[in-house]
């Protein structure tokens, strides 16, 4: 059950977490060429899954893996590492999302951490990198990823309303989160911003569940509606959502059709 | 540590213990909340990492300014402006007395606060008089954020990590698990009561149980119908069935009419219903200036 603060709804709060996000803006889409020598995207997505499979395991909460990413791409932006050094980066920025979103008691640990890794990190190691980390960021941890956008914009769309009754919020929600979490594993994505990635997962997950058909608009007027909200050009949303439907179709070739079907019910249900 | 000199110990955060300090350049008097990092730990721990986070989005006058953030292997050093005091010893110092002018200065100053991090989607969670700062000026700021988390996505467990019991909502008292701003409105209504009281606690309970009971001798105890779903929450046990009380002139003497009518906004069970920061802001008692006793 999802119960919504109603304050969400208050127009401030979306546009001040656009404004933060404006202000985090780093230049990350290009660090594979300009910053980083030994590391490439290949290995990025690699390291991607692992932490996702770790939060997966752990039951995290759905944004942690989100945030670890983005402190690992700013991290990436600015300081160049070795790839015998991407595992401990990735479990160090793992470690700090954890801490930030997670009840304390529920946070990820050091020392599971290490297990994860197989040990090919050390406990000590890992807790001078996550200063590290840090103090490379400025201290500054309180990005604001696609999930917190998801919640500020699904609410503010015309999907529960009356003449749509077959598509409900929480189906769009839980698929929408999927292209979310497909995104985050592909540098490519890098260069959209949260809100980018929020709206257009949103455009993609719609009209997947044909929403066009129920209600007689086109795509276009919800990308309109999404632009609206964001102010993200209906044009860099719909060339984000094409780019997020061919990766989803890219994802389920690759699976067994049971898999498939469980590939967008499953990872929103997988955590509880 | 050389940019600041530490002078005597003000007093214990949620984690560290804070010294007042000088920067040796400005001369400017700052408080230094001191982290220990222990090599065999887990690093810097969730609470400082919280408030480094939030304070650095959080600017304005009604919140404590983080100034610097300072680290070492072994200690970790959050910078703050400094303030006199903190609500609680104020109180303390009043002997029972309170200007009303001032207590609806102090509400309001709480209320702007409150309602500038609820709009940049952060829940304080912890609001009680020893968190609210006071400096000479008479001006009030919202400290300690240890325990405060932005509130991207509903949250699911937050089991015992939260807000002081006396300032304690009915609602997570009785184990919702959600929480949203309402968990932070309630404990403003708590501290409205306090300070019209002149710092005598409207709710001290001993417990969990005592703390419903002393909420609902005064507001009476809900049901289905006045709240519904109570009966649904994990925690929620039957009370003993009390009507509310009839005159809110006898809870808090001191209070005028509309300021009244804010706590009985602020102080609902039913968390969804109760007033949001932004709109307690707006509410007459703050505008009104004739019965304040001026």
């Amino acid at each position: 059950m999802v119960v919504t603060d109603p304050i969400f709804k208050s127009d401030r709060c979306l546009e001040n977490a656009l404004k933060s996000e404006e202000k985090h803006q780093h230049i990350i889409e290009t660090y594979f060429k300009t910053v980083q020598k030994d590391i490439t995207p290949p290995m990025r997505k690699i390291v991607a899954e692992w932490m996702m499979e770790v939060c997966a395991e752990e039951k995290c909460q759905e944004e942690v893996v989100l945030l670890a990413l983005n402190y690992m791409d700013r991290f990436l932006s600015t300081k160049s590492v070795r790839k015998t050094h991407l595992q401990i980066l990735a479990a160090a920025c793992l470690l700090l999302a954890s801490k930030l979103r997670e009840p304390s008691c529920r946070a990820l640990s050091a020392e599971l951490l290490v297990l994860y890794t197989d040990n090919s990190i050390y406990k000590d190691d890992l807790i001078k990198w996550e200063l590290y980390v840090l103090s490379r960021l400025g201290w500054d941890l309180s990005s604001v990823t696609p999930l917190d956008f998801l919640e500020l914009l699904i609410i503010r769309l015309p999907i529960s309303c009356k003449h749509f009754s077959d598509l409900n919020i929480d189906k769009v929600r839980q698929h929408a989160q999927a292209f979310i979490s497909l995104a985050a594993k592909e540098h490519r994505f890098s260069k959209y911003t949260s809100s980018t990635i929020a709206a257009s997962s949103i455009a993609a997950s719609i009209s997947g569940l044909n929403w066009h058909l129920g209600t007689g608009h086109n795509i276009h007027f919800l990308l309109s509606l999404l632009t609206d909200l964001t102010s993200v050009g209906q044009d860099q949303l719909q060339q984000c959502m094409i780019l997020m439907e061919a990766i989803f179709e890219e994802h389920s070739r690759k699976l067994q059709p049971r898999e498939k079907s469980e590939l967008l019910n499953g990872y929103y249900n997988r955590r509880y | 540590m050389q940019k600041y000199d530490k002078m005597e110990k003000i007093g214990e955060g949620t984690y560290g213990t804070v010294f007042k300090g000088r920067n040796r350049d400005t001369m400017e008097i700052v408080a230094l909340k001191r982290v220990r990092l222990d090599e065999d730990d887990e690093g810097v721990p969730s609470s400082a990492l919280r408030e480094i986070c939030l304070l650095k989005e959080l600017k304005h006058k009604n919140i404590v300014r983080l100034c610097d953030v300072l680290h070492s292997d072994k200690k970790l050093t959050l910078v703050f402006e400094h303030c006199d005091q903190d609500l609680k010893k104020y109180f303390d110092s009043l002997n029972g007395e309170i200007d009303m002018t001032v207590c609806r200065s102090f509400m309001l100053q709480l209320l702007r606060g409150l309602a500038f991090c609820h709009s940049h989607n952060v829940l304080h969670r912890d609001l009680k008089p020893q968190n609210l700062l006071i400096n000479k000026n008479g001006e009030l700021k919202l400290a300690d954020f240890g325990l405060a988390r932005a509130f991207g996505i509903p949250v699911k467990c937050y089991s015992a990590e939260v807000v002081t019991l006396w300032y304690r909502p009915p609602d997570v008292l009785f184990g919702a698990k959600l929480y949203t701003t309402s968990i932070d409105m309630w404990s403003a209504g708590c501290i409205l009561a306090e300070l019209a009281d002149a710092g005598r606690p409207l709710f001290p309970g001993s417990d969990v149980l005592d703390q419903l009971l002393k909420i609902f001798r005064v507001l009476g105890t809900p049901t289905e119908e006045s709240w519904p779903g109570v009966s649904h929450l994990t925690d929620y046990v039957a009370l003993p069935s009390f009507p509310p009380i009839t005159s809110w002139s006898q809870l808090v003497p001191r209070l005028n009419t509309k300021g009244r009518d804010l706590l009985q906004k602020l102080l609902v069970c039913r968390p969804n219903q109760r007033i949001s920061a932004e709109a307690a802001m707006q509410h007459p008692y703050f505008t009104d200036s004739s019965s304040s006793g001026h």
